[in-house]
């Protein structure tokens, strides 16, 4: 499943990135990705990012099995961040969750549907059922993103959430359904936007 | 956590006299046994393979306090009940823990459920938490009883969130409560 990495992509906009699963030597840079995000940014993602020991903790412990991070890459820079998230023996072994994080100087190309859709070839890959995202109710942009990726909304968590200031906010669970997403697959592929090669 | 509130000798309603303490390394072989004497009913449900012997292994090689709590009821050598606390004390949900209670067929109807959770609920407050969360299939009413008579409100479910070892799906109930 993995094999088919990495892969050049191309964006709207005409620029190109390659696509490949995250790797321990990859620390650094990735701590750096998390780094440039602007403050209002990270306030509210949703792990404590800006410490390294966090992503020294992910990086310790990679298992493509629990967590499969998906990196989009631009030279040495990571530019986006997707991973699937999920538990193969236990009782949501039919159930992904999906986090994703697109760098300020990628946005608007498209990049969080391409990112996304790479998700959903995993998820698919791996027999899942369903695709959950979490974020705060505050976190509007993510929601249209999610939306348009075909995620709806399944239920709000009253205070569950609390940004980095310590403010909680409602948490907003959507979900898509696996299944009938990879039967519209090919309507799906049309509607991400810029062209999209795969080459070998 | 305040560990030196254990071991704690408590005697349930009908006079039964049990010891609670945290589950260590030693454990490992006796929680084993306790799974295995679980009724099918009961491991239909459960969110982890226990029957894994690497999944249990799993959990003993990698205890950490701080991000599970597991308290064990003790009669005579036997683990009778197992109550865990579950957070993350790092990033969006740091103040939330997660409550998972089980307790041995022969043990149920005590109040031992109660006493467990009463337990947790005094180390969550202690780890500074403001909300409890529980989360079972729709279809287990005892167990939703249990967690609605300890003051825990529905708050929401998720449906076909769950698989059972029957690979049969069901929908999830996330109960909450807060706490000061």
């Amino acid at each position: 499943m993995l094999k088919e990495y990495p892969k050049e992509v191309t964006l709207k906009d005409g620029s190109k990135v390659t696509m490949r699963p995250v790797v321990r030597e990859d620390e650094e840079a990735l701590y750096q990705f998390f780094k440039v995000m602007s403050k209002e940014d990270r306030l509210y993602l949703r792990d404590d990012v800006a410490n390294r020991e966090i992503i020294n903790g992910w990086m310790e412990n990679i298992d493509y099995e629990k967590v499969l991070p998906i990196l989009a890459v631009d030279g040495e820079k990571i530019v986006a961040d997707a991973t699937l998230h999920r538990n193969p023996h236990g009782w949501m072994r039919h159930v992904g969750e999906i986090r994703m994080s697109v760098a300020g100087s990628h946005r608007g190309k498209g990049l969080a549907r391409i990112i996304a859709a790479e998700i959903y070839q995993q998820a698919v890959g791996f027999g899942l059922d369903k695709l959950v995202a979490e974020m705060l109710t505050i976190q509007k942009n993510a929601q249209r993103v999610f939306e348009r990726l075909g995620f709806q909304e399944e239920a709000v968590l009253k205070n569950h959430g609390m940004d980095a200031t310590g403010k909680k906010h409602d948490l907003i669970i959507m979900s898509n359904d696996v299944t009938t997403l990879w039967e519209n697959w090919t309507e799906f592929s049309e509607s991400v936007s810029g062209t999209w090669n795969m080459e070998d | 956590m305040l560990l030196e509130r254990y071991p704690q000798k408590v005697t349930l309603k009908d006079g039964t006299e049990l010891v609670l303490k945290a589950m260590n390394k030693q454990d490992e072989r006796a929680l084993i046994d306790f799974f295995e004497g679980l009724e099918e009913a009961d491991r239909l449900y459960l969110r982890n393979d226990v029957s894994s012997y690497r999944v249990v292994r799993e959990w003993f090689n990698n205890l950490n306090y701080n991000r599970v709590f597991p308290l064990l009821a003790i009669h005579g050598d036997r683990i009778v009940a197992n109550a865990t606390l579950h957070r993350k004390p790092f990033g969006w949900m740091r103040h939330v823990g997660e409550i998972r209670i089980v307790v041995s067929p022969d043990f149920r109807k005590k109040g031992l459920a109660h006493t467990m959770f009463t337990e947790l609920i005094h180390t969550a407050a202690e780890a500074g938490l403001d909300k409890l969360t529980a989360e079972m299939a729709a279809s287990q009413t005892s167990a939703i009883e249990v967690f609605r008579k300890m003051g825990f409100k529905d708050e929401t479910t998720l449906k076909g969130y769950i698989k059972d070892a029957r690979d049969k799906v069901h929908d999830l109930l996330v109960l909450t409560l807060d706490i000061e």
